[in-house]
């Protein structure tokens, strides 16, 4: 038995979910640079740009979590080794991505109410005048490449690791396009000239945090209070749960 | 005119489809270079754009997106309230001068004749300044206001400014003469930008 709390059979592919972490947080970073530089006044942009950076979170975690369980030993203090950490990692994602989220509805919801007509300039790039939000779609674009890839190539670590927070992450990866879609009808409407466009795909790319964060919020709960263990991809109860209910 | 109207509604609406596109995202950047000769060639002969050559036609979706990218480039963006659509079809435009030197500031006047070389427009120069205008502008009775701001003015929320055409007052206290807008007019904003680039070096490197 190992000392710490991580079977040896699975240091292999815990080594490859770290080395694929360190890799999301690179992407992530660059998006968040990316988006960053284009933000202007636009609600939709400013969401995204926040979504993005909490994107940091759970691979973060994950690795404060992956470390511990590879590296910390059982001992009189901690009889049990570090197993929980990854279930406090994700509550503790879950808590910021539903607050932030409720933060950004907020937000959204005043502007819409306030009919605030969000202001896209122009930028001077090579000599020319380029309209901003051309960029703006561009760096949308590029924000929805990057998580497709990890968010593919975490599902099956994650169920070979059985690990909640890995998962959620690569579900968040897989579905970021949906929000990437709304970030880009917001920016194309804000161009049509449908000022509501923006605030209204701002709302819904927040509905889509809160969704994502309250889910999490519930599975991770479950979890550290000594609930029965949750299924990898919702808040039901696992088959191993379902089978020790049965009998 | 149906027919000469049609394919020009069918372009805007397919840009507006392709802007959902990846590759439109990336290449619009560089087509818009090349949309003052497409428009060019259109006006010789309306229907150039939708002839390939026969070099072109295997590689025609390609073709295809570039043609719509070209639109793409002269449909984005427009005024939620049409002012710079407005200004084009009325010919005028309403300008307010916020404080009484920015009426005949030399960098101002030149500002005001490249925006009507732009828009085939004039300007008329509307009573009143301060505050008092800025909410015209917010309001939307007023489309251009012109003056000295503070370089970060408490209006740099409701309003939108154009970058500075020149700067006075001292380092604690930097004032910058700019043009000023109502805020989410894209186009217009647009071209007031262009505009205050084109006369001046300060905006250029802003």
């Amino acid at each position: 038995m190992s000392g710490t709390s991580l079977p040896e059979e699975l240091h292999d592919v815990m080594g490859k979910a770290m080395r694929l972490e360190y890799w999301n947080i690179f992407w992530t970073l660059t998006i968040i640079v990316t988006m960053g530089l284009v933000l202007g006044q636009s609600e939709t942009m400013k969401t995204a740009w926040i979504e993005d950076a909490l994107g940091l979170v759970p691979p973060i975690m994950f690795l404060i979590a992956a470390y511990l369980e590879r590296h910390a030993s059982r001992s009189k203090r901690f009889p049990f080794g570090f197993e929980r950490v990854s279930g406090l990692g994700f509550f503790v994602a879950a808590v910021a991505l539903t607050a932030v989220g409720a933060l950004l509805l907020y937000n959204a919801i005043m502007a819409l109410g306030s009919a605030e007509h969000a202001t896209v300039g122009s930028i001077v790039i090579l000599g020319q005048d380029i309209w901003l939000g051309w960029l703006m779609i561009a760096a949308q674009v590029y924000s929805l490449i990057p998580p497709l890839f990890i968010g593919r190539k975490e599902l099956p670590l994650a169920e070979a690791l059985n690990d909640k927070l890995l998962h959620t992450d690569a579900l968040m990866n897989k579905a970021n396009w949906l929000t990437g879609a709304a970030g880009l009808a917001g920016i194309v409407g804000l161009g049509l000239g449908w000022w509501w466009a923006d605030s209204v795909a701002a709302a819904i790319i927040s509905v889509d945090v809160i969704t994502d964060g309250f889910k999490a919020l519930r599975s991770s709960t479950a979890e550290l209070v000594d609930g029965a263990p949750r299924a990898l991809s919702g808040t039901d109860l696992s088959e191993d749960a379902q089978k020790a209910a049965i009998t | 005119m149906f027919l000469t109207r049609f394919p020009s509604k069918i372009l805007r609406w397919c840009s507006i489809l392709q802007l959902f596109s990846m590759f439109a995202s990336f290449l619009a950047t560089a087509s818009c270079e090349q949309q003052q000769s497409s428009k060019a060639a259109m006006a010789t002969d309306p229907i150039s754009l939708f002839r390939f050559p026969n070099r072109y036609k295997a590689k025609s979706p390609a073709v295809l997106i570039a043609c719509l990218m070209f639109s793409a480039c002269d449909a984005l963006p427009r005024d939620p309230s049409g002012t710079a659509e407005r200004v084009e079809h009325r010919k005028v435009f309403a300008v307010g001068a916020v404080d009484p030197s920015a009426r005949t500031a030399p960098e101002v006047l030149r500002l005001i004749g490249e925006i009507e070389q732009r828009t085939h427009a004039h300007a008329r120069w509307e009573p009143g300044s301060g505050e008092a205008l800025l909410q015209r502008l917010d309001d939307g009775t007023l489309d251009l206001a012109v003056g000295n701001f503070r370089q970060s003015s408490p209006w740099e929320s409701d309003i939108a400014f154009a970058p500075p055409l020149s700067s006075s007052g001292s380092k604690d206290a930097p004032m910058e003469m700019k043009a000023a807008m109502r805020n989410g007019e894209n186009r217009w904003i647009m071209t007031v930008e262009r505009a205050s680039r084109a006369v001046s070096a300060k905006a250029r490197a802003q």
